[in-house]
């Protein structure tokens, strides 16, 4: 471009100009020429200009420097020289070079600037405003768009040179270009500027009406706004503007090239911010979850040491964070939980993932039982540590070791045990004792419906008793059960039923008792009692009965004392001293017997054995019974070979042959009575047959058996304790007693017994 | 020992022992006395007298034919039934069977001769 050339006389009448002066001046050189420069441009008079054209006139020195022109905003390099008298200037406009090296200037030091605040976020946005208001506009203000880039957060920074404009901008966040022009420059991606217009329209144009009379109180010309671009997009937008009030030019373009540089500089800052924010965020959220987190969760560096923890930590150390970041294990869980670790944390050094359990003795959070994951953490591809998560499994462990011994009761418990599905009642689980008491095993019987187990004439009753559980919550019942073969067994159940929190049945569980034995018990016991009021119904009546005749004979002699003379009836007394004295004999055996019986009932039941003839103790009873036979009418036939040996408890086999000598009298009718020894070998025989009354078909086993089993009292017929002994006296030499009778055909009973006794026969 | 009536008693009872103390001790007394072993002989006995006895001593467990039995048989019999029945029981209960029997009184065993006595004079006397 041509430089601008110009002639002066000292006092400044322009002499000559250029054309690309006129230019630059904007008049004619006849509108020039013959002027004085300093009338036309009175601007110019205060400026360095005219100050070194003062001086090169007086002096005549040849100046050359650079200045600016501020009515017109450019630079000039002037070159001014004294030549003739005259005053020369020659002027080349290097504005461009100047904003470029400004703008350069600009750049750079906005960067250092911005640079330096970029870690401060916030408050770095300030400073950022604060020195683009500075260079370029009266204000600056920067906003960013919301997360979800709808609408404008209120500005990071907002900055106006004049303090109270400033104050007033500050308090009023709303105020700003953004509301009409932001969202357009946001939507183009372009910048805006308006520029040398008026105050009013400005206000019209950037702001909706509520705040158009304060905008236009601004007295703003000028406008440019700029979008921060960063990561790929818009992010928010930098504005500028300038007031009436200012000393600054309305904006040019080179103005919103040097914004638009400003803006991407400080783009770069809030991208960082935002890096920056983002990874504060992502610790606070790592920190806010790993803290949520029941477990301890921790970073362990290579060297052993924590990186990381979570409040967990702090709980179980009790000590903050900071305090444990930085330490070693072995510092913060103490030396003895650290050796109970130290070999394990190893496999994840080494890239390896691992899950242990392990009791450890804390100092400070006491002996627990832990379950730590230890995940390897790699950093660009090396391991630096491992991370890890330590459950207190302590509750959990103990928990476990009740439930192995509640498992072990329930396995190995003696009676069955099983839980049932509340709806279909199929059995859930079965203990081994339940299958075994149903000839089943434990498998087979999982998923069967319990009914399975139940006698089918007792199912109707089962669903009965299911219904009583569920609404008591526990019953206790019995019933017949079925085995697998199909066999049945009375059972005792107790059954509960188990509910959730709200009350709804979630299984039924019971245990099952096989009640045969217990079952038996009662029959022996109930017939125990029976057999034991029978006794004593037998034993009084047949006790009453001598006592009764001892009794009137005693009340006979004593009466006959009283109303005759003694002399007179001697025989009378005799006979009835006799009798007396008999009824004393009879109740002397029958007390003998009950002590028998007694002996009998407790098991002790000694045999003395030894050898003896069997024919030799038969006489003898039999001759001992003479008298008595005679009595009765009846006639003894003796039957016997020559002898019969063997080994024998002698009193006992008198005693049986006794009793059954005495009955066959008392019921043989005045008949013939047939005794006959029968020797068989390894077997030896008496039979006693008698032609009485008989005994009835269902009475005859009754006779010999238990009280219980013996006719009813109220049908006795005298056949006392002496058949009862008598058995008992054959079964403890390994013999037994047989009858063969016919109601009024007479008896016959038949003792056999073994020749030998076996020793110990019975228990 | 004469007396210008003498009422019969049938004495009903098992034991020998006790049937022959009760009959002498009757006979004592000057009454005459007919004594059977069971209920079946008891109704034999009966059958065979011209006239009813003026009471029956009746013992309930006895072998054959029980006191139950008999005076069940006994009250068939419209020439007997109105004869007065003396149970003689060592049954606790004796005066539940004695009522189950509608017998006219009872004796419990073991019994004492003069309760016995005063127990048939007023019966028979009643007669």
């Amino acid at each position: 471009m041509v430089d601008s050339v110009a002639c002066y006389e000292r006092d400044g009448t322009i002499v000559y100009v250029n054309p690309r002066t006129c230019e630059i001046f904007g008049r004619s050189r006849d509108a020039l020429e013959g002027q004085v420069l300093w009338l036309v441009f009175p601007e110019a008079r205060d400026n360095a200009f005219h100050e070194v054209f003062e001086h090169v006139a007086r002096t005549g020195e040849t100046r050359r420097f650079e200045h600016l022109y501020p009515p017109w905003g450019r630079w000039y390099d002037n070159h001014i020289y004294l030549a003739d008298e005259r005053v020369w200037v020659i002027a080349r406009d290097i504005t461009h070079e100047k904003q470029a090296a400004q703008r350069l200037d600009i750049l750079a030091n906005a960067s250092r600037v911005f640079a330096s605040v970029a870690s401060e976020a916030r408050t770095g946005f300030e400073v950022i405003a604060r020195h683009v208001a500075e260079l370029i506009g009266d204000m600056c203000s920067i906003r960013l768009l919301s997360l979800d880039r709808k609408v404008f957060d209120p500005p990071l920074g907002i900055w106006d040179v004049q303090p109270s404009y400033r104050e007033m901008l500050q308090g009023n966040v709303s105020i700003g270009a953004s509301e009409a022009i932001g969202p357009m420059v946001v939507e183009s991606g372009k910048p805006f500027i308006m520029s040398s217009i008026d105050p009013r329209a400005v206000a019209e144009r950037i702001a909706p009406s509520p705040r158009r009379d304060l905008v236009e109180k601004l007295g703003i010309h000028s406008v440019m706004v700029v979008p921060l671009k960063a990561e790929g997009g818009v992010v928010g937008i930098m504005s500028v503007c300038r007031r009436l009030s200012g000393t600054r030019a309305p904006y040019a373009d080179a103005d919103l090239k040097l914004l638009e540089e400003l803006a991407d500089r400080a783009a770069l800052v809030v991208s960082q911010w935002r890096t920056l924010g983002r990874v504060e965020d992502a610790r606070l959220q790592l920190a806010t979850i790993t803290d949520a987190l029941p477990v301890l969760v921790s970073l362990v560096g290579r060297d052993l040491r924590y990186r990381f923890v979570n409040a967990m930590y702090e709980r179980w150390f009790g000590r903050r964070r900071e305090d444990i970041i930085g330490k070693s294990l072995e510092e913060v869980m103490g030396r003895d939980a650290f050796l109970a670790v130290e070999k394990q944390v190893q496999p994840a050094l080494a890239g390896e993932r691992a899950q242990f359990e392990v009791r450890v003795p804390y100092a400070v959070a006491g002996p627990r039982h832990i379950r730590s994951t230890n995940t390897p953490y790699y950093l660009e591809g090396r391991i630096e540590g491992y991370i890890a998560l330590v459950q207190d499994i302590t509750v959990e462990k103990a928990h476990e070791a009740q439930l192995q011994r509640w498992e072990q009761l329930f396995q190995h418990a003696g009676w069955g045990v099983a839980m049932t599905e509340p709806i279909t009642h199929t059995l859930i689980a079965v203990n081994p004792a339940f299958a075994r008491m149903h000839g089943y095993g434990v498998e087979e019987l999982r998923g069967r419906p319990l009914a399975d187990c139940v006698a089918p004439e007792s199912r109707a009753e089962l669903a009965q008793h299911t219904h009583a559980t569920h609404a008591d919550g526990h019953h206790q019942y019995e019933t017949i059960h079925l085995r697998k073969d199909g066999s049945r067994f009375p059972c005792l159940t107790e059954a509960s039923a188990f509910r959730d929190d709200a009350g709804k049945v979630i299984y039924y569980a019971a245990n099952f008792q096989d009640i045969t034995e217990r079952k038996r018990y009662e029959a022996e016991l109930r017939a125990a009692i029976a057999t034991r009021d029978e006794f004593l119904s037998i034993a009084s009546h047949e006790l009453r009965t001598p006592l009764t005749a001892l009794d009137l004979q005693l009340d006979g002699l004593q009466r006959a004392f009283e109303r005759a003379s003694v002399t007179e009836d001697r025989a009378k007394f005799a006979r009835k001293v006799a009798m007396a004295a008999r009824q004393a004999d009879r109740l002397g055996s029958l007390i003998d017997g009950l002590l028998n019986v007694s002996r009998l009932e407790g098991r002790s039941f000694p045999l003395e054995l030894e050898s003896f003839d069997l024919v030799g103790l038969v006489q003898e009873v039999v001759q001992r019974f003479d008298a008595e036979a005679e009595r009765s009418g009846s006639a003894v036939q003796l039957h016997v070979p020559e002898q019969a040996p063997g080994r024998w408890d002698r009193s006992r086999l008198d005693q049986a042959l006794t009793n059954l000598l005495s009955n066959a009298l008392k019921y043989g009718g005045g008949r013939p009575i047939e005794i006959r020894v029968v020797d068989a070998g390894e077997r030896v025989a008496v039979r006693v047959r008698d032609q009485g009354i008989g005994i009835a078909r269902e009475d005859r086993e009754r006779v010999l058996g238990r009280f219980e089993r013996a006719v009813s009292s109220s049908h006795y017929g005298g056949l006392g304790l002496g058949l009862y002994i008598t058995n008992e006296i054959a079964q403890a030499h390994g013999g037994s007693i047989e009858i063969e009778s016919e109601p009024g055909q007479g008896a016959t009973f038949t003792l056999s017994l073994p020749r030998h006794t076996p020793e110990k026969e019975r228990p | 020992m004469t007396r210008p009536e003498r009422p019969l008693i049938l004495v009903v009872e098992d034991d020998s022992d006790i049937r022959e103390s009760v009959v002498e001790v009757l006979e004592d007394e000057g009454y005459r006395v007919l004594a059977a072993a069971d209920g079946r002989q008891a109704l034999l006995v009966l059958e065979g007298l011209p006239a009813p006895p003026a009471l029956i001593l009746l013992d309930l467990m006895m072998p054959i034919m029980n006191g139950f039995q008999f005076r069940e048989e006994q009250l068939k019999i419209p020439a007997l039934a109105g004869v007065p029945v003396v149970v003689v029981t060592a049954d606790v209960n004796a005066k539940n069977k004695a009522d189950q029997l509608r017998a006219a009184a009872f004796v419990q065993k073991p019994l004492k001769i003069q309760t016995l006595l005063d127990i048939i004079e007023s019966h028979v006397a009643r007669a």
